[in-house]
């Protein structure tokens, strides 16, 4: 199954021993979907392993890698999975639970995370990708802007839209926010 | 806040799949694309095939199970726009939408959804190479496990019929498996026909259609059909090609970010030119519907060829009524 490699360089096998767990749980991460998340990481390492030469060139193969599985997560196959996941969860603001105590108990906890959680699941699959790289990944808007092949305007947008959708503000002490300054263009 | 989403982003990464569950899809991938690779090499021409599926109500019903002509073996080669079998049961109130699995040239496959479950069941039809089957074969006398049902219909092909719900039964999936024809293949047909395809636009590499049962059930979505060119067929679905032509009777879609509203091609159009796309929507070449048109800005299409793809784009009379579908390259 490992394609030829020079010596010191990490087989295919050892990838992905060393990197399949990471990578499943980012894939869950990004998909809120174990099935649709396995699916994902199969047909990306798949890929990968047709590209080996081309994954060990990268600076950081883990990383190359990485955008594959977004890249296959946002491929248009998969557009109408959303659109049949049944989410048994109801949205706290439709329970009254809204109005309950300023002090949050541990159930009530649960209950905005699960609400959270139900958001997350209807949000499209961009938008949530530039939320698992921005919050869970901690990339910056330039670092998701290139793995996304989209401006960093755009991953604004999505971001907007997206933590809008879920009813969250951005941190202002957040890390990963956008730069102050936009990042001059290579190209004028 | 933030930390609010962080944890959840959390709790779902938690539910991380089983590893060695996905290791052995990997390898189980993998050894497939070998065989793909071989089969090019042997003639086969161009190989990825995704399917249609067809209407059950007009599928002819089919019990046990023989051989495939020889046209259908190994290095016969396939035809991306043939989809070599038909369903001829599906429960009912299933399906609303009957998709076809991304999957790769030495297998077609159309998916079955439930009401309560995206993809309830997948039934395939494996193109195997003996010498390197997909999945080995079962040991004499060994009973399949109750989600799966598996018959070789002769050395090359292998029906598959496959529950992902726990819910369906076996006799279920026995019902399905003995519906499906696997001599009754169809044309993949279109709900319009390309006039001008660019030359060095390639071939089919992969198609898609997706077609709805109930569209009440997806959204008022009855149909998408997806169509990818390439001049190296290998590439599978989803992989970049030359150029996309995707129709969709879901008019919701449209290019991630700003798009400039003009005439394309004689048509009412929004075109995107961002990222490493030219993408070109089409709003009024199929009536009702719309028409999304894609290719690298860096590729081998020049937007003045697509705007000759799409002055040439021509409907059929009735996009919502299958049997007046056209083959779209003819």
């Amino acid at each position: 199954m490992t394609p030829d490699t020079d010596r010191d360089e990490p087989s295919f096998d050892e990838f992905v021993a060393a990197q399949l767990p990471g990578l499943l749980r980012y894939a869950a991460a990004l998909t809120g979907d174990r099935a649709l998340a396995q699916d994902v990481v199969q047909d990306a390492l798949v890929r990968a392993h047709h590209r080996w030469r081309r994954v060990l060139r990268a600076d950081r193969p883990e990383a190359y890698v990485k955008r594959i599985v977004v890249n296959e997560y946002l491929s248009w196959r998969r557009r109408w999975h959303p659109r049949h996941v049944v989410l048994p969860a109801t949205p706290l603001d439709e329970t009254g639970l809204a109005d309950q105590p300023v002090e949050p108990d541990h159930a009530s906890r649960s209950a905005d995370r699960a609400d959270l959680r139900w958001r997350l699941a209807q949000l499209s699959p961009r938008q949530r990708a530039v939320l698992v790289l921005r919050y869970f990944e901690g990339l910056s808007d330039p670092e998701i802007a290139e793995i996304l092949g989209c401006t960093q305007g755009t991953v604004r947008g999505y971001a907007s839209r997206g933590l809008h959708a879920l009813r969250l503000q951005p941190d202002p002490s957040d890390p990963a926010r956008p730069a102050a300054k936009p990042i001059p263009r290579s190209h004028p | 806040m933030n930390d609010i989403l962080r944890r959840a982003l959390e709790e779902d990464a938690a539910d991380t799949p089983d590893p060695v569950a996905t290791l052995a899809g990997i390898h189980r991938g993998i050894r497939r694309a070998a065989v793909r690779r071989r089969l090019t090499v042997a003639g086969a021409g161009v190989l990825v095939v995704a399917a249609a599926a067809g209407v059950p109500a007009l599928a002819p019903r089919h019990s046990g199970t023989s051989t495939l002509g020889p046209a259908a073996t190994p290095g016969g080669g396939y035809d991306p726009m043939r989809v070599p079998l038909r369903i001829g049961y599906i429960p009912p109130g299933w399906s609303p939408l009957v998709s076809v699995d991304k999957s790769i040239a030495t297998a077609v496959s159309v998916t079955l959804s439930s009401p309560a479950k995206f993809q309830a069941v997948v039934v395939s039809l494996s193109q195997v190479d003996p010498a390197h089957p997909t999945a080995p074969p079962l040991p004499a006398g060994t009973k399949p496990p109750d989600n799966q049902i598996t018959r070789d219909l002769d050395p090359y092909h292998r029906l598959t019929v496959y529950g992902s719900d726990p819910s369906v039964d076996h006799a279920t999936l026995v019902r399905i498996a003995d519906g499906v024809n696997p001599h009754a293949s169809t044309r993949v047909t279109f709900p319009f026909r390309l006039r001008y395809v660019p030359t060095k636009a390639g071939k089919p590499g992969s198609v898609m259609v997706e077609l709805a049962r109930d569209p009440a059930a997806t959204g008022g979505v009855a149909w998408q059909v997806h169509l990818t060119l390439d001049p190296e067929p290998l590439r599978r679905p989803g992989d970049d090609g030359t150029l996309e032509i995707e129709a969709s009777s879901d008019t919701s879609g449209k290019p991630n970010g700003k798009v400039e509203q003009t005439t394309f091609g004689g048509h009412r159009a929004g075109v995107f030119t961002g990222g490493n796309w030219l993408e070109v929507i089409l709003y009024d070449a199929i009536p009702n519907h719309q028409v999304l048109l894609k290719v690298p800005r860096k590729g081998p299409i020049s937007r003045a060829e697509l705007e000759r793809v799409a002055a040439g784009i021509r409907p059929v009379a009735d996009p919502d009524n299958l049997s007046t579908w056209t083959d779209p390259l003819r």
